[in-house]
């Protein structure tokens, strides 16, 4: 029995792959999205990526090997999945910040969750104070819904280093597995959010971040392990709450919960079997 | 690996009673334990005024385990994800960030007694309450037994299986090599009592011995081994299913207190890690059976077997078709409200 009421993987853009972790030449075995790829980046440089040849002779009536729609942007490789095989619907942004910003370092982790948690969580305004560090709830300063994407802007302070910092975050999503998360204040911040199904019960979680600051080595080795380490920390217990929590149809919501059945809702359309006019998909 | 079970709905996985989910002891004021019994998650908790509750595990909020990264504040558990706190009748008390608490946020609570050393829930197929108190053990007063020796393990069986041990007659020749034997019956009804001699091997030494066997619930039951020099051991044995495939069998023994004295207690200590071992010993020497058997709901006996159709009618008095309360769970989980 599933531990969750959908799909575990709708309609998106994934990132597979970090874009240096594929050298031209070197096919790469990749599980994700409950098969398994292999991407290959050509002589020219463009990645391709298909369903991997099975680890067994071929039979009769085995499905022809797919090859998805792929693009390359922001440092990583994105692949375009649609349970129906229809073609992307929607683009993911080229996010200036990636090419002008300092890149400080990059984590990954896989856990036992669905991307939807994930996705839901950026805007439960109640857990940024337990599991954050914001020293008080936050408060919601917009938020807005589009049909292939929505922005949300929290603020409060939030301890950092042990010095609490007035904090504006906003995290953009764009389809379901990709968020860009930016902190305005003192010290500007972009984290690349990236959510990929690995199977039915576990999914892959990368950041990578970048802050404004001199392309100086010292300089940014010192941000990137600092970042890394507070990070770290600052998701560790968010980790296991979502490792082991349930997921309730029906939650017991509070005053000041912010818009969670509004994100479950948007998320609705992209387990949606049937071409939908928006996908401009006849 | 294939699902030997055959489910048969008259010898339900879980029936309704009481069943021991832990020992006081290892649960001190202000700490938490998370439990996954009758296929469900629920934390155990002690207050500070030393009150023990079982809740079930997520919060109805969100659906955080409580027991995974929650505190126990007070008399209260906090939920990890976003501080909302339950008290042991599983009302919630604050939301932190809101003035008002929800109506319907509520953890089901479950009817919970701590008596003797050990924390009982009782559970029931549709979360009703406990329709009879948690049985007594006949003769039992603390002062007069020694402190509980302890052991726990975990087997891929039934409590069904377990329970069938006690009156099959003839494995105890077979399996554990002890002397032939024909079990005795002393009452039938909601409490089967019987008797059946066999030899024990104690420190070594052989000795004949009976075991007073009194079944009082598929949770538990106890035994008391009679005829050994030391005088009559008790122990009490709970089994509690962890799901539908695993149960945790429970041991707690004791020896009838012959003297105050410090002697006395470490005597009667040394003896009871000694029966608690051959205990294991012979639990070591059935589990492959249990493990791998198939249930026959129709066994072919033979002449000599024991009682098993007389055990297993008791057992089926206990409660049958748990489906549909899994399915009642299923729902209340999946809202996480109670109505």
């Amino acid at each position: 029995v599933s531990r969750f009421p959908f799909a575990a993987a709708p309609t998106s853009w994934y990132a597979i792959a970090w874009s240096d972790e594929l050298a031209a030449g070197q096919p790469r075995r990749i599980r994700a999205l409950g098969t398994e790829l292999v991407a290959r980046r050509g002589a020219d440089g463009a990645v391709e990526v298909r369903d991997a040849v099975a680890r067994r002779w071929p039979r009769e009536g085995d499905p022809p090997r797919r090859s998805w729609p792929v693009h390359e942007v922001n440092g990583m490789v994105f692949v375009f999945h649609d349970p129906e095989g229809r073609p992307p619907g929607f683009a993911i942004p080229a996010v200036p910040e990636c090419t002008s910003w300092l890149p400080v370092g990059r984590l990954e982790w896989t856990l036992r969750s669905h991307i939807q948690e994930v996705v839901e969580n950026s805007v439960d305004l109640a857990h940024f104070e337990l599991l954050h560090d914001f020293t008080e709830p936050a408060r919601l300063v917009r938020f807005d819904l589009a049909e292939h994407g929505f922005a949300v802007t929290v603020a409060a302070p939030k301890r950092v280093f042990g010095l609490a910092m007035p904090t504006e975050l906003t995290i953009a999503y764009h389809g379901m597995g990709l968020a860009v998360g930016r902190v305005e204040g003192p010290f500007p911040f972009l984290n690349l959010v990236t959510n990929l199904p690995i199977d039915d019960e576990h999914i892959r979680l990368r950041f990578t971040m970048f802050v404004k600051a001199p392309r100086i080595p010292l300089v940014r080795h010192a941000i990137a392990a600092g970042l890394r380490w507070h990070v770290s920390r600052d998701v560790a217990d968010e980790m296991r709450v979502l490792e082991h929590k349930r997921y309730l149809e029906r939650p017991v919501l509070a005053a000041g919960d912010g818009p969670v059945m509004a994100v479950r809702r948007w998320c609705k359309r992209f387990y949606e079997p049937e071409p939908l006019a928006a996908y401009g998909v006849a | 690996m294939t699902e030997r079970r055959v489910d048969d709905p008259r010898y339900p996985a879980y029936t309704s009673g009481w069943f021991q989910v832990a020992w006081s002891r290892e649960l001190a004021p202000g700490g938490m334990k998370s439990l996954t019994c009758f296929g469900e998650e629920l934390v155990l908790f002690r207050g500070a005024s030393g009150q023990a509750s079982v809740v079930d595990a997520h919060c109805p909020h969100l659906g955080a385990h409580l027991g995974v990264g929650g505190t126990v504040d007070g008399d209260c558990i906090t939920c990890p994800f976003h501080g909302w706190q339950f008290d042991g009748s599983g009302a919630c008390t604050r939301v932190p960030y809101a003035k008002k608490v929800p109506p319907k946020a509520r953890l089901f609570s479950w009817p919970v007694v701590e008596r003797d050393g050990m924390i009982f829930v009782w559970r029931d197929r549709a979360r009703r309450g406990p329709d009879r108190p948690l049985p007594a053990i006949d003769g039992y007063r603390a002062d007069a037994w020694s402190a509980w020796s302890t052991y726990e393990l975990t087997l891929k069986a039934r409590p069904l299986d377990i329970l069938e041990n006690a009156v099959d007659s003839p494995h105890f020749e077979h399996v554990h090599g002890n002397g032939p034997t024909r079990p005795e019956i002393l009452r039938t009804g909601p409490v089967l009592e019987l008797r059946q001699k066999t030899s024990a091997r104690l420190l070594g030494v052989s000795i004949d011995a009976a075991l007073h066997y009194q079944l009082i619930e598929p949770g538990f039951h106890y035994l008391r081994v009679e005829g050994l020099p030391t005088g009559t051991a008790l122990v009490m044995s709970s089994l509690i299913p962890v799901d539908e495939q695993r149960v945790v069998n429970r041991l707690s023994i004791a020896l009838a207190r012959r003297g105050r004295g410090r002697v006395a207690g470490a005597l009667a200590r040394v003896l009871g890690m000694a029966i608690a071992r051959q205990m294991i010993a012979t639990y070591e020497q059935d589990r492959p059976i249990w493990e791998n058997k198939v249930f026959h709901a129709q066994p072919v006996l033979a002449a000599g077997d024991g009682p098993i159709p007389l055990l297993r009618q008791w057992y089926a008095s206990f409660g049958t078709g748990d489906r549909a309360a899994t399915a009642i769970a299923r729902a209340t989980r999946s809202t996480g409200a109670l109505s």
